[in-house]
Parts: structure tokens; sequence; C-alpha cells
């Protein structure tokens, strides 16, 4: 690249995160953001919080993080949406925001929504279950998080995650049964 | 532990929770209790089910300009970008920017602090060519712009962006130039300037700190271009696939990055991605619906994903005159006919660089005979007419390395480094890899000994080495099962740790082994290339070697994992399914795990009165210069117990009146003096000189063997079947290359030529290669007629 004969050792070093860094957000980016949806229900908010949690990754000291990336991306991102909402039901809403609101390329919430409701069905499978379950239930089928990086996530214990994955995976079932398959998908199959 | 319908334990056994032990307690508790297994098989299919309907669910991410400030190598984009970069996912922005920096002003505030230190610290990831030109971005509030942590104040058009990336790539090209073009460009441009001159011709991949030793020697000291791994890991996966700046048939010149992106097929683009199969069908579901689909026929592979292979024109046609002798090392990897295989079966032609002649042919076995006994090498020389060139002449050089008996096979040290990424969880992956596993480990004894570690997921000494008897195996084929893949990235475990297993085990007298499967993904722990070529080498050198097993696409690292295995002395393959698995596994396993010999080297000399020009078919990443045939220092091929390989000249013979022409005294050096007086008249008769190189597994110093070759005047037809199919082979290879020396071949010729060989079909594997002939043959369209170099796409190179 242009200057390079001026290579710090530094920028080296910053080169090799360059690549974790990159690769970490081509990974996790799509996982996390679809996470933190599920948490805060807006998307814009996800968005927003995800951005955090990158950001908060870039400030590690490097091999900090290393070896449980998946863990504690989701432990700092479910933090925050946490830390949002918190904040969120504090504030009055402001209708400046509304105002501000560009009109995004993406479907509105509304439409999304909908599109959600017909392209799969798994907000009505998960309605039925307690908060905890459907956060533990997406972190295992959704992401593929193992028990162990469950718990260390939503601060339950692994015990706690078993029982809880093994009810609703039985209520589930019964629902799963009764799904009504006939309904269109918006998307093709 | 007590278990009944309602334990959780059910569950947690079919998510892959339960340790060894309680997973056998469990089965052996469903096996006594049938209720439990139905209790067991319903959830199963929930489980099932479940998965499936999260898959369906729409993918969610980032906006671009979220994504790209992230990033931190861009800065935010104007509706023009947008607009010319078609980000399959969503379609672009019109709204002006600024309304976008309102609104993250607003929500950053909170976060100014932290998004100060972000700005510094994405300022250090900028390409430092970034001293600002600073275009402002239409707004004046100073403390917006502060508070936009992520937006900086510089930002080079779109264009101009483009500008960048296709010369910071075109940069990168620099570093690993080829033989050829190093030789013109410093032949006729001044050494500083020479990258410059040589960057049109060339295109290659990251990685380029394996240049080949030829190259590295012909490389002039050149300061502005030192083998940087920096900027090959920039430009490598993320970048580069999001704006489809991959290395390609062209040289990526501006318009011709705009083109290929407007007309790249997004399917692609996503099918390759490393998490296709969790963000699944569901993202190309999305596409469809998006864009239009694209009615081009289903031709070429337009590069994508990040798969990378290294390019170097075919050999030309050398005259004797000038070039008399011809050297380079020997090849016994056979990844390139898998790679091939796959894509055809996949439904497109492979992209020319993947297709390296010599691979092809030396994927089948041929009827060489074998060493006497002491020896390592034997040579079956074979001449006859060359079927597409009228008037030229096919010389095959066929080399069989000694076999090593199944009974006589010294003990295995094996250490298997495998990649557990979560790209590594297709069925045409992971899974393969263990059931290619337990087929090695059904051949291994108990004087063998296994062990396994895993990296780029759980990164982890999955098993000390452990001996392969009784017990043994079950723990063996215990933790092979137990395997997983996972969603980590880079891992601390990995090669390092591998190489420490085996060294721990070493014994001169036996087979001392790292081989590392993977998918592409070499976050194995030491992410510095040359580092990591060091280690091997080191390694090697004591006598640790290394294999490397391509598995999957999408992400192959081509000409990576060729040049890791070359310095390992060890061989790199292609495992497209479980056949090729049992091949290498099972039927060549010798070969697989023993070298015998290491380096191996070819030089031919050719008799200038018999043969006027010549070409090397073949064997382009593996040139030598002559003198680099006696130097032991330089590396080259490393051949297994068993192997064969073959070496097919084309060559041009001499019209008799050309004799006499020049001082044509025919010499070789191994004659004494004595016999130089003769030399003319009694070699006057040989087409060529053969000489080999080779090194013992355990030794430094070569060992010459030599052969002379006379001419026979044979028509093709005439030629036996081991000949006839090489060629056809060689043939197949050419065509697909596109390559200007495909002389009258056509896809129908190749295929007529094919079915005459099938007679003598040895395990089946010449059936599928007709079978290949005839896919290759619809792919390109042209039932008849020859698809022509010239409606190929072109290379700079030509």
């Amino acid at each position: 690249m242009e200057s390079d004969t001026t290579t710090t050792a530094a920028a080296r070093d910053l080169s090799g995160r360059d690549e974790f860094l990159r690769a970490s957000l081509e990974q996790f980016e799509a996982p996390l953001v679809r996470y933190a949806l599920s948490l805060s229900g807006d998307l814009e908010t996800a968005r927003d919080v995800v951005q955090d949690t990158f950001l908060r990754l870039y400030q590690q000291p490097p091999g900090e993080v290393g070896g449980h990336l998946a863990q504690w991306l989701f432990t700092v991102c479910r933090n925050r949406a946490l830390d949002v909402q918190r904040k969120n039901r504090r504030m009055t809403p402001l209708t400046d925001l509304e105002l501000d609101h560009r009109p995004t390329p993406e479907p509105s919430p509304a439409d999304s929504a909908a599109n959600r409701d017909t392209a799969g069905h798994v907000e009505e499978l998960l309605s039925g279950l307690s908060l905890n379950q459907r956060e533990v239930v997406r972190l295992k089928f959704q992401h593929q998080l193992s028990y162990q990086q469950i718990a260390a996530v939503t601060s339950l214990s692994v015990g706690n995650v078993g029982f809880l994955l093994h009810t609703a995976l039985k209520t589930l079932r019964g629902r799963l049964e009764k799904l009504d398959h006939s309904r269109p998908f918006t998307t093709p199959l | 532990m007590k278990l009944s319908p309602d334990s959780p334990e059910l569950t947690a056994y079919l998510l892959g929770e339960l340790s060894v032990t309680e997973r056998a307690e469990l089965e052996a508790a469903l096996r006594q209790s049938p209720e439990l297994q139905a209790e067991l098989d319903s959830l199963h299919q929930a489980n099932e089910q479940l998965i499936q309907e999260f898959a369906a669910e729409p993918v969610v991410e980032l906006t671009t300009p979220q994504r790209m400030a992230l990033l931190g190598a861009a800065k935010p984009v104007s509706e023009t970008t947008e607009a010319a970069t078609p980000t399959p996912r969503r379609p672009s922005n019109p709204e002006p920017s600024w309304w976008e920096q309102v609104l993250a002003w607003r929500r950053y505030l909170l976060g100014a602090i932290a998004g100060l230190s972000a700005l510094v610290l994405t300022l250090f990831l900028l390409p430092r060519s970034a001293a600002p030109q600073s275009r402002e971005l239409g707004f004046t509030e100073p403390q917006t712009k502060q508070a936009l942590s992520l937006d900086l104040a510089a930002s080079p058009p779109a264009t101009q962006l483009e500008a960048t990336y296709t010369e910071n790539f075109q940069k990168q090209l620099v570093a690993a130039p080829t033989v050829e073009t190093l030789v013109t460009s410093l032949a006729t441009v001044p050494p500083s300037t020479a990258p410059e001159v040589s960057v049109e011709a060339r295109r290659t991949t990251s990685f380029s700190a394996f240049a080949t030793p030829a190259d590295q020697q012909a490389l002039a000291p050149d300061p502005s271009a030192p083998a940087d791994p920096k900027s090959f890991y920039r430009m490598d996966s993320l970048l580069a696939r999001r704006y489809g700046l991959m290395p390609g048939p062209q040289p990526p010149t501006t318009e011709a990055l705009a083109q290929r992106r407007l007309t790249e097929r997004p399917l692609d683009l996503l099918r390759s991605s490393g998490e296709a199969k969790q963000l699944g069908d569901n993202l190309t579901r999305e596409v469809e619906v998006l864009r239009p689909p694209l009615d081009e026929p289903r031709g070429r592979w337009v590069p994508s994903g990040t798969e990378s292979y290294r390019t170097l024109p075919d050999n030309p046609f050398q005259e004797v005159l000038s070039a008399r002798l011809s050297t380079f090392g020997l090849d016994v990897d056979t990844a390139s006919y898998a790679n091939v295989r796959r894509f055809l079966r996949d439904g497109a032609l492979p992209p020319a660089e993947a297709v390296r002649l010599e691979e092809l042919i030396n994927y089948f076995r041929y009827d060489y005979p074998v060493p006497a006994r002491g020896e390592l090498f034997a040579a079956a020389l074979e001449i006859a007419d060359c079927p597409w060139k009228e008037g030229h002449k096919l010389v095959r050089i066929g080399l069989q390395a000694k076999v090593v008996d199944r009974q006589e096979r010294p003990p295995a040290n094996l250490i298997f480094l495998l990649d557990v990424s979560g790209s590594m969880e297709p069925e045409n992956k992971l899974p393969l890899v263990k059931r290619s596993l337990r087929l090695l480990l059904e051949r291994l004894t108990e004087r063998d000994s296994v062990g396994l570690v895993t990296y780029a997921g759980e990164s982890r000494i999955a098993l000390e080495p452990t001996l392969v008897s009784r017990d043994g195996r079950t723990r063996i084929n215990d933790v092979i099962e137990a395997l997983r893949a996972g969603s980590g990235t880079a891992g601390a475990a990995g090669i390092v740790d591998a190489y420490r297993l085996a060294t721990n085990r070493f014994n001169r007298e036996w087979v001392n082994r790292v081989i590392l499967c993977t998918d592409g993904d070499f976050n194995i722990g030491l992410s510095d290339p040359a580092g990591l070529q060091q280690l091997i080498e080191t390694q090697a050198k004591s006598g640790v070697f290394l294999s490397v097993f391509g598995f999957g696409l999408g992400n192959l690292k081509d000409s990576t994992m060729e040049r890791l295995a070359d310095t390992g002395n060890g061989n790199y393959a292609y495992v497209d399914s479980f056949s090729e698995a049992r091949k290498l596994f099972v039927e060549q396993l010798e070969g697989t795990l023993i070298t015998v010999a290491k380096d191996v080297k070819v030089q031919v000399e050719f008799n200038p009165t018999r043969v006027k020009s010549y070409r090397l078919l073949g064997y382009e990443n593996r040139a030598l210069r002559d003198r680099d045939f006696n130097d032991d220092s330089k590396d080259a091929g490393d051949v297994g117990a068993g192997h064969q390989v073959t070496v097919l000249y084309e060559i041009e013979p001499a019209t008799p009146n050309l004799a006499g022409v020049d001082p044509l005294r025919y010499q070789t050096p191994a004659e004494s003096s004595a016999q130089k007086t003769n030399s003319a008249t009694r070699h006057g008769e040989e087409l060529l000189h053969l000489r080999l190189r080779y090194k013992a597994p355990d030794g430094e110093q070569s060992r010459l063997t030599e052969t002379p070759v006379k001419d026979s005047d044979r028509e093709f037809a005439q030629a036996s079947a081991d000949f006839k199919f090489a060629a056809v082979v060689a043939g197949y290879g050419m065509v697909l290359r596109g390559s200007p020396y495909q002389g009258d071949l056509t896809w129908e010729k190749v295929l007529r030529l094919a079915e005459q060989g099938l007679g003598a079909d040895r395990e089946g594997y010449w059936a599928e290669f007709v079978d290949l002939v005839r896919r290759a043959q619809q792919l390109s369209g042209s039932p008849v007629g020859n698809p022509s170099p010239n409606d190929r796409p072109r290379r700079s190179n030509f």
C-alpha cells in the first residue's frame, strides 16, 4: 500500500487486529442485530446497539476477547440493549424524534412486523414462552451458542438454561404440531 | 442420573451438551426404555422443525453506512456509490446524508466520549493514504462533527474510493510476480519502477509471501514492494467480498470493477459466504425478491467469495537452440482435478487459474514399471504423434516412486489439525472430515498414534496422541464423533500445538506428520504468513511433515494450501467427496503418509538435431532456473510412496536440414572426455536426456539419475492406452484453460478421444472422467466448434 515503508510496529499490530475485527464483523453482524432486535423490538435501536457493541470490541486490548468472542459479543450486546431499554422507558417520547426520523429504505416497522409474521412463524411460536425462555431459545436454536455460553451471556446457571430449554422445547413441540402451514410465505422458499 | 421422559438431559443430549459419560448413561437408558426413546424422537423432530423455522426468519443487518463506518476504512457513502454498489441485501438509500448525520448526532450524544476514542482508533485503521483530501460533507455544526465519532471529516469521492482499492489491490500484486513477467519487466525497466510496469501483467492472490523459490530469486531487491502481510489481509475476505474486488481473470481496472459488480451474480456472492448455511436459504430467497433474475446463462464461474487462485500463463514453446534445458520441480498434488470436478458437478466451468494440467494428469494411475529394489524411481518413456497438432509429437515421461508395502509401513505419528469454524458446518466439510478420519483410522494399527487439535472455533487439543489400540480406537472415534463446527474465531491453539504434540512423540524411524484439514480458514494461531511459513519449514527440516487437505467450496485458498504443503514436504489434496477420501486415505494411504523423496527436480535436455522446439504441459508454478537444478537449497515437490508423476512435452521435431546449422555437439555432463569425441554420432539419435535429482526424506544431499531417450515413430493410435489417456486428460485441461496451444482440439474431439480409451478403465475413474468431459462440453455451450481462445476472457499476459 501507499507509504508502506514507514509501517510502524503498532500499525502492523493493528493490521492483524484489523483482520480480526473485520472477520468478527462479518461473522456476527447479522446474528447480533437479530439478537438485539429480539431484545429491544425496534430495528433502529437494535442497529445502534450492535454498532456500539462492535465499537466496544474495537476498544478492547487485543487478545483479551479472542477465545470467547461469541460469548463476549452477545453479552455486551445484551447489556447494551437492556440499558437502552431502561433509558427509553425513562425518556418521554419526543415528537421531534419522529420528525427527524428519515424515511428508511427498509420496510417500516409495521411492514417488517408483517414480513416477520408471514415469512416465518417464529414470533407466533415464541409468544407463549416466558421472556427468559424466549431468549434462551433464540440463543440456542438461532445462534447455536452452547449451554455454557448462554449461561454466561444471560447470567443464568447452566442447569437453569438446560431446564428452560427443555420445557421450552416441549411447549414448542406442541405448537409446532398445531402450526398453520397453509398460510402463504411472502418470499419464495 | 435419574432419567424420565421429563428429564432436561434429553434435550441436552439432543443439543450435544452432554459429556461423554453422561451420553453413555443416557444411551444405555434409551436402549432399555422404549418410552424414553419415543420421547427423544419427538423432541428431536421438534428440534429440527424449530431450526428450520428460525432459519426462515428474514435476515436483519446494519445499514451500509453503519457497517462501513465500523469498518473504518471508508467514509459515509454518497448516494452515487450506493447506487453503483448493489449490496444485494437492500436497495440503495436515496436520502441525503445530512439527515443521517443529524439523526446519528442525537443518538451518539451519549456516547460522545467513547466516540472520540473510536475516532482516534478508526483514524489508525484508515488506509494511510487518507491524509484527508477533505471534502466537506456539507454541514457546519462543529459539535455535530465531533460527536459524529464515526463520520470522519475527509471523504474521497466514490470513484476515488474505488480507485484507491484498485490501486491498493494492484500494489499487492506487486509482491508476488511471476518469473516471466519479472524477467521482461526487469529487462526493460529500471528496478525502481518495475512494479508499475508489471502491475498490468499480473493478478494473483493474497498470501503472496508464499512466492515460489524461483520468484523470490528472480525478484530484484525492491524496497518499494516488500511482502507486506498486512495489505493482503486488508484486501482479503471482508471488503473484497463486499465490493466485488476479488482477483478475477481480468485486471481489475476501475471500469471493469464497476462492470463486474453490475453483472455479478448475487447468489454466488451469497452462497459462497462462509455463514451461508446459517443465514441460509433465507438470504438467497431475499435476494431473489429484491433483484430481478439475471438472464445470463450459467457459464464461467465469476470469482466471488473468498476463493483464491494463483494465475500463471501456459508454458510457451521454447526454441531448443535458445533454451536447451527444461527444468522444473515435481508435483504430486492432485487437488486441481478434484477441484475442477467440483465446479463441473456444481454446473459451472472452473476459472482457468484453477486448472493445473499436471495435477489433472497425475490424478490417475498408470501402468508404470516399479523401480528395482534399492532404487527410488523408475522412468517409463513413450513418444508418439501429437493428436492435436499435425507434425508435432508428444513425449510422456512416467516416473514411478518405490512402493512401500502396507506391512512395511513404519509406525505413524499423526496429528490432525482440524478447522472447526462455523463455516465448516455443511455436509461436505466437517462431516466429511470426520468420515475421512474414521476411514483412515481403520487402516491404522496399534503401532500408530493419533492426536487431534482443533482451531478456529473451539480451539483446543481435542485429543492427546493416543495409540490406535482397541481402547484407543474407541476413544479416538468418540472424540471424532464429538467434533462440532462452532461459531468461534481466532483461537490460541492451533498449529503450534499440533507441532508440539507431534514433536513430543517424534521418532526418526517413524512417519511424523501434521495433517491440516480446512476449508480455507488459516487463523491457526499464527496470523503472519511469513512466520507460518517459517514454522512449517523449520518443522519439516526436523522431520515433522505437513499435509494439507482442502474441503468444501467458496473459501478455498488453493495457492496457499499448495504452498504450505510444499513447504511442509507433504502433499495437498482436495477432498470433495467420500470416494475421494477413500482414494486418499485407503487406496493411496502409503503415498499420503510416507514421503520417499524430497525436493524432486527434473531437468530435460533436448537434442537440437532432433527437436526444434518444445513445450512443457503444466508445471507452470514449478518452474526452476536451470542452475537451480543442482542447487540443493532450492525447494521442490515431494513424492510419496507408490506415487506416480507424469510429464508431457509437446515437441516440434527438427527438420532434417536444420542439422549442421549450429555447432551441434550434443553432450551430457556425465560423459567422460573420451566419450565426447563420439557423442555427436552416438547420441545423435537420441531425442532428449532426462535428469532427476532428489533427496532422501531425511537427507540434505541430493542424488542424481539420468536416462537418455530415443525417438520412436509411432502414430497416436498405436501408443499405449496410458499414453493416450494422459494425452486426452492434458487436452481436457487445455481446453478448460482456453489455452492458446490447444491446437485443433474441440470439446467434441476431446470427448471422442476420451470415449475411445474407455476400454481399459481401472477403478472407474476413467468413466468418471468421460462424464466430466461431457459436462464441460455442455457447460461451454458449444457442441460443435472450438471455443477458441479468442472467445474467452483474455488474460492480460497474452
